[in-house]
């Protein structure tokens, strides 16, 4: 079991998009840092259902989910719109949220994800606990968030600013 | 191997698996998608399938419903079936696998994983 939730998160979004956008993303370790702003971004939010309470949230600039449609999935203007848009974040978040629990549960601890509802990012801070990570991807920023019951034990700090992805599985 | 259903209520993740399929060599014209699992078994009831490829987690009827219902219907009980889901951990697996399943993949799917588990199958 992962007892640092931020290796798990870092772990887990930067697999992802390197497997299903092959992107690659450096994680932002900021503690003391004020909290970068995102802008023109798209939110969705994803419930774990068991075996605790809470959300995970992926926030991405439009732009960049736009190039993401065009280069990844070979999709022309006309085809992309806010639909396309959310469902794309919503299938990273979904992979990303699972990464993360595989990694930072028990082996054998059955968990479960709800159904991906589009969200804003104040509306994702409304929960009792609330995490947030940064990453850099194509010169643009994304966040993962997390609220609900923290049930992760986790080490505090890290390095301010970019730093080289984890190397080892 | 000529026809595939794909079931996923994520349009892009069924396009994903679509370009998965293709690079391993199966015809685009041989693949269908369901958005559903209610939508995939009004499908599979209508037109024969060699291979059903479904997500675990989708609205209306999840991908473990709609493995037991291809499972226990005479009709559709010999078609193999590959499920896709984010939340997969040996446990899991197991359950899936005991309910018939061919083969159970975590996300994300590659051409790789998906070859490695139905290129028996591929003719």
């Amino acid at each position: 079991m992962v007892e640092n939730l931020d290796q798990a998160v870092c772990t887990a979004v930067i697999e992802t998009f390197e497997n299903m956008t092959f992107m690659e993303v450096l994680s932002l370790l900021s503690v003391d840092d004020p909290e970068p702003v995102l802008l023109e971004s798209l939110g969705v939010s994803l419930p774990v259902t068991e075996p605790f309470e809470g959300h995970f949230s992926l926030f991405l600039p439009r732009l960049l989910l736009t190039d993401i449609a065009e280069t990844v999935y070979v999709m022309g203007e006309d085809q992309i719109d806010a639909g396309i848009l959310h469902d794309i974040l919503a299938e990273l978040l979904n992979t990303i949220a699972g990464k993360i629990l595989q990694e930072a549960l028990p082996e054998d601890q059955l968990f479960s994800l709800g159904l991906p509802q589009a969200v804003t990012q104040k509306k994702s801070e409304s929960g009792q606990v609330l995490q947030k990570w940064f990453f850099e991807v194509q010169d643009s920023l994304l966040c993962v968030t997390f609220s609900g019951e923290n049930p992760f034990s986790q080490k505090n700090g890290g390095t301010i600013g970019l730093q080289e992805p984890p190397t080892g599985g | 191997m000529h026809n595939v259903l794909i079931a996923d209520d994520s349009q892009t993740a069924r396009l994903f698996i679509k370009k998965c399929l293709e690079i391993i060599g199966l015809e685009s014209a041989a693949l269908v998608e369901a958005a559903d699992g209610a939508q995939a078994l009004e499908i599979i009831k209508e037109k024969s399938f060699d291979l059903l490829i479904t997500d675990l987690n989708m609205p209306e009827m999840d991908g473990k419903e709609l493995l037991r219902r291809v499972k226990t219907s005479p009709k559709t009980t010999d078609i193999p079936v590959v499920v896709i889901t984010s939340t997969g951990n040996p446990a899991k697996e197991k359950e899936l696998i005991s309910l018939g399943a061919l083969a159970v993949i975590t996300k994300p799917v590659t051409p790789a994983g998906l070859l490695s588990r139905i290129e028996h199958l591929i003719d």
